[in-house]
């Protein structure tokens, strides 16, 4: 029998970190070739299953669904399956990470267990992707949570210890919400459909919703309550103002490939959770709710924009520069159009393969100049002109240049906010001329950064650095490529997306 | 060869590659790899020109992206207003590819700087074969990102480093309202491409006040690329570039986007006389403004930069006042006579070993013919004088200004060309004649330079014969298959105004700066406020930074501050626990994990309490 490839695809990390598990720690060579190994080995079959996904068909593909526990009355599943909005993630996530651990040869401390760690955040993201159980889901959410919790912890910076509790304890709080609110959907599942289905099935609780057989459970309220809950789960991890703070603690402190990988995926599961639990199982109260969503992606884009602008700190910058970009996925959502929706789904593929990239330059430069701080930096196009380069790329890919991917990502949330249905979203038109302002703030904050970082004059302290590595160019060509792969043929993304987008909106026109 | 015209931009598009990866090898060399792209791209430019004229034409898209049941495309398109286009900028590019040659050739970083050309030249040839909007904004922001690389070329230099951010942020203003007024378009009618926008707009399926909209949204980013007021402040500053980029991407092709731009979608403007009327003003005080500051400047390349910003205007003005070839005319002469003005401004700073202000020049028409010569031919052409280029499409935006029949633009359009004249000539009088007042000898530069000069010097002479009133052939090519309304003519008395606008404005310069007929200083003793106040440029840098730059950085300190001390506070209801706890981690590691599992717990059984608390609310 062929296994599932889903299924191997998410025990495979787990298959390596045990591997490096009883490899001695002495072998520090064996055990990053391992790891970097296993996650190449999931990349490759990623990409077999994005060959092998069918591009016309909106239902879930590559299922697999074995019981799990019995608890007599409730069962829960391991149940896997993709769609269009989970097969582009997928891809990302392995592709980020694989990129990632590259970017990490630098870590030379505790290398094994640096390495268990990334390879059990590696299943613990694939594992988000492609659940439809919701227990399922909860479980591999925490999964992430962990791993990354004792990365930023013991592989962080000077305040590790304040900025690993403070990721811990916001998203440990945001999988509270989220798992109490579970239990909540599960038991009105049970009621709606008078205690005939006993499910934590994302699909199957979606259809009960929709067509339960107790109308009177779910109430409006009700739905409204249970939708709020979810949205405020998942806003802690995109992360939605004002739940942001924790993200530049973290992101300042957590070492390069950590902060690729929060940056390029974990951030991802909660735009991801949106739109699959949220506006799967609530598409009326997301659309009820578009305006909040709406809004809240505006404040985002600008007010990310705007502390990005007066930064000190290059990775701070970075990581406001993530929060306002994550406005652009709130806005396409809220705007409940095909084009808007498939804008946040690029905003999230875009911006992973952007957002590590930038992280890995600012990374590169602090290894070599020792700081961050962006008035002791200058003139680098002159002693490291191509990390230089590279820098300026993932900056215009930032700012949303064509031919890179986030233009098209900005552009199709542009065509869906100024399109939306006023019936939905009343003056949708207002809120994008502001994201258009935030805009203009992102191209000011990052020019402004390469004005006084890659130009201008170089300090003497700085003029013996060395360039770019052999084994650096793996990432920066990689995170690059992709980005203008998307850039300059949006199709290759948009095939495979569009028919998932087309089902979830099908089911708000209702 | 028409159906190859997608290879005029291809053959840049290599030569930028082949300088990314191999350039550092190459050094020196690499203007050939240029040289050698932009040559075929002009003689298949050529090619493809005399296809289209002969009535053949080529268009081919590819599915770009699918989104719901639209489908955007992307390929290319030949009409005869880009057919037009591709000669304007292979030419322009291809002499200044040779020309830097010699320019740039003691810069180090001479590859870097052919790779940029390259994709310069690539974008600005992908903006004009466009066949959709979408494709055309793509362009444009490429061109945009060459701007800001040559600009910066020398990012050493502080000032090159401000001035190339400046460009970019101030172009991207405009954008911004250009990607607003593309998606409003699309939303609207459905499409990106031209054809199918004009039909949706003729059938009246856009009503008139989003016509408006859109086409003021539109013109916002042409605004920006064309340097018309008020988002004009980047592009003298654009001139701390190396001159040879002055010259093709500051004078002759991205900044004549924006025209080019309205000129594209000029059935649309048509459709708004609003719209019309806020194009043919802009482009006037834009016209007038930017004249009065080149009556004061002093440095040769700022001076031909705000003649280029007054000569654009005056592009905008025959567009918003029906001059649809009249517009587009213009900025094919211009784009020679500025690009000969520009280089030839190169050749003098080069030999003046990088002076620009022309009070310490003088004297250099003795000692540098060639070059002297032909910018007295471009400075000829510029004022209007017969049969020069200019005067044949300065006539046309008369015109069209005149037939618009608002006498307000007419007799701005008239005031100006008298400045244009008189500024022109007072530069040239004042750096080719009387004493050298420099401290290095000058001398003539050798071929490399000097030929591209005299190439463009013959086009500034001859360019214009086009399209006279003894043969429309520019006019009836261009009207073809576009239908933009009646097409006004200067009649005899209006050529003879134009002539002597020109030729007062010399007599005047050559009075004040070559006679000394009239002291120098005639006019700033009379009104030293005025002559300060243009000195100053108006005072729209101070401007700029006191109302937009310092306010939103204000605003985003003060955000910082909340951020930190409220925002976070009142979420982070755990925050004393999380340092608490934090601080203690190096010592006690176990017992901290079930403290944060119970606060986590606890804190979200209270919010989903809450939002079920509050269900009622919702209904």
């Amino acid at each position: 029998m062929i296994p599932n490839l889903l299924t191997l695809l998410i025990f495979l990390p787990l298959v390596g970190a045990l591997f490096i598990l009883v490899t001695p720690k002495e072998y520090t060579n064996a055990i990053r070739s391992l790891a970097i190994g296993t996650s190449s080995v999931a990349l490759i079959l990623s990409l077999v299953i994005w060959g092998q996904f069918d591009r016309s068909i909106s239902e879930m593909q590559f299922l697999h669904s074995v019981p799990w526990f019995d608890f007599n009355i409730v069962q829960i599943n391991y149940s896997v399956g993709i769609d269009g909005l989970s097969m582009p993630l997928l891809v990302l996530t392995t592709i980020v990470t694989t990129l990632a651990l590259f970017a990490s040869l630098t870590i030379t401390s505790r290398v094994k267990e640096f390495y268990i760690w990334s390879l059990l955040l590696l299943t613990g993201m694939l594992g988000v992707f492609v659940s439809l159980d919701m227990f399922l889901f909860f479980l591999f959410f925490e999964l992430t949570l962990i791993p990354m919790f004792f990365i930023i912890g013991i592989w962080g910076g000077k305040e590790k210890y304040y900025a690993a509790f403070k990721f811990l304890v916001y998203t440990g709080l945001g999988s509270a919400i989220m798992f109490i609110t579970f239990i909540v959907i599960f038991y009105l599942g049970a009621q709606a459909s008078n205690f005939y289905y006993l499910t934590f099935n994302m699909l199957d609780l979606a259809y009960i919703f929709a067509n339960p057989d107790n109308p009177e459970v779910l109430t409006s309220g009700v739905r409204a309550a249970v939708f709020l809950s979810l949205f405020v789960a998942f806003a802690i991890k995109l992360p939605v103002f004002p739940f942001h703070t924790w993200l530049p603690n973290a992101h300042v402190e957590a070492p390069t490939a950590a902060s690729m990988i929060l940056a390029g995926v974990l951030l991802k599961m909660g735009g991801y959770g949106l739109i699959r639990i949220g506006v799967g199982i609530l598409p009326d109260q997301a659309a009820r709710f578009a305006m909040l969503i709406a809004i809240l992606g505006v404040i985002n884009i600008v007010y990310g924009a705007l502390l990005a602008l007066v930064q000190t700190d290059l990775k701070r910058l970075v990581a406001f520069s993530s929060i306002s970009h994550m406005g652009i996925v709130l806005l396409g959502i809220a705007s409940f159009t095909a084009s808007g929706m498939q804008g946040a789904i690029f905003q999230l593929v875009s911006h992973g393969f952007i957002s590590a990239l930038l992280f890995f330059m600012v990374g590169a430069i602090y290894e070599r100049t020792k700081t961050r701080t962006i008035s002791e930096l200058g003139g680098l196009s002159k002693s490291v002109p191509i990390l230089a380069g590279f820098m300026l790329a993932a900056a215009m890919a930032s700012v949303g240049l064509p031919g890179l991917s986030g233009f098209v990502s900005e552009l199709l949330a542009f065509i869906g906010i100024f399109g939306a249905d006023a019936s939905i979203l009343p003056g949708a038109k207002v809120l994008g001329v502001i994201a258009g302002l935030g805009i203009i703030l992102t191209a000011a904050y990052l020019l402004w950064a390469m004005q006084r970082t890659t130009f201008g004059q170089l300090d003497e302290k700085y003029k013996g650095l060395s360039d770019a590595r052999p084994l650096e160019y793996i990432p920066m060509i990689g995170l690059l490529a992709f980005s203008i792969l998307i850039g300059v043929y949006p199709n290759i993304l948009s095939d495979v997306i569009n028919i998932t987008v087309i089902d979830i909106l099908s089911k708000i026109g209702g | 060869m028409i159906q190859n015209a997608w290879l005029i931009p291809v053959f840049p598009l290599i030569a930028f590659i082949i300088l990314l990866f191999v350039g550092r090898f190459l050094k020196e060399k690499a203007s050939y790899v240029g040289i050698t792209a932009l040559a075929l791209s002009f003689i298949l430019s050529v090619l493809v020109l005399f296809e289209r004229i002969g009535g053949e034409t080529s268009t081919y898209v590819i599915d770009w992206i699918t989104f719901g049941s639209s489908t955007i495309t992307m390929g290319y398109e030949v009409t005869p207003l880009n057919a037009m286009m591709l000669i304007v900028v292979t030419v322009v590019s291809l002499l200044v590819h040779v020309f830097s040659k010699e320019y740039m050739h003691e810069d180090d970083r001479i590859h870097v700087f052919y790779s940029y050309l390259g994709l310069f030249s690539f974008s600005m040839l992908g903006l004009v074969l466009s066949p959709n909007i979408l494709q055309l904004f793509i362009f444009w922001e490429l061109v945009g990102l060459c701007s800001f690389l040559l600009v910066g070329f020398w990012y050493f230099k502080p000032e090159a480093a401000a001035a190339a951010k400046k460009a970019f942020l101030t172009t991207r203003i405009g954008d911004v309202g250009l990607l607003i007024g593309l998606v409003l378009l699309f939303n609207a009618t459905g499409s990106f491409e031209y054809g199918a926008i004009f039909s949706a707009v003729e059938a009246g399926l856009v009503n008139d006040t989003m016509i408006t909209v859109i086409a003021i949204c539109i013109f916002l980013g042409a605004v920006g690329k064309s340097a018309q007021f008020p988002l004009h402040v980047w592009l003298p500053d654009a001139m701390e570039g190396p001159t040879p980029v002055s010259a093709l991407i500051h004078a002759a092709t991205m900044v004549a986007a924006g025209v080019y731009l309205v000129g594209v979608m000029y059935p649309l403007f048509l459709a708004s006389s609003t719209a019309m009327t806020v194009v043919a003003y802009t482009g006037a005080i834009t016209a007038i403004f930017a004249a009065t500051i080149a009556l004061v400047n002093t440095d040769i390349k700022r001076i031909l930069a705000y003649s280029t910003i007054s000569q654009l205007g005056f592009m905008m003005l025959a567009l918003g006042t029906g001059g649809y070839v009249a517009g587009l005319f213009h900025l094919m002469t211009h784009a020679f006579f500025k690009a000969l003005l520009f280089l030839g401004a190169g050749s003098v700073i080069y030999a003046v070993h990088h002076r620009q202000d022309i009070r310490e020049m003088g004297g250099l028409w003795s000692r540098m013919k060639v070059t002297s010569i032909t910018f007295l031919i471009g400075a000829l052409a510029i004022a209007g004088i017969p049969p020069l280029a200019g005067f044949w499409s300065k006539e046309g935006v008369l015109a069209a200004a005149w037939e618009g029949g608002d006498i307000f633009l007419f007799t701005i359009a008239v005031i100006t060309a008298f400045m244009t004249a008189f500024y022109m000539f007072r530069l040239f009088f004042t750096a080719f004649t009387g004493k050298f007042r420099g401290d290095h000898e000058p001398h003539e530069n050798k071929k490399l330079m000097t030929v591209p000069l005299s190439v463009l010097a013959f086009l500034a002479i001859v360019a214009g014969l086009i399209n006279t009133p003894f043969g429309l052939g520019l006019e009836n090519f261009l009207l073809q298959d576009v239908n933009v309304g009646y097409q006004a003519h200067g009649e005899l008395w209006l050529a003879v105004l134009s002539i002597a606008i020109a030729v007062g404005g010399i007599a005047l310069a050559w009075a004040m700066y070559y006679k000394g007929a009239i002291a120098k200083d005639t006019f700033t003793s009379k009104f030293p406020g005025v002559h300060k106040l243009l000195l100053n440029k108006y005072y729209m840098d101070e401007l700029y930074a006191k109302v937009f730059v310092q306010p939103t950085v204000a605003i985003g300190r003060f955000f910082w501050e909340l951020d930190r001390n409220i925002v976070d506070g009142i979420v982070n209801f755990v925050g004393a626990t999380t340092r608490i706890t934090g601080r203690s981690f190096a010592k006690r590691h176990d017992g901290q994990l079930q403290t944060y599992g119970l606060v986590s717990i606890i804190g979200g059984l209270v919010v989903v309490a809450i939002a079920f608390v509050i269900r009622g609310y919702f209904g």
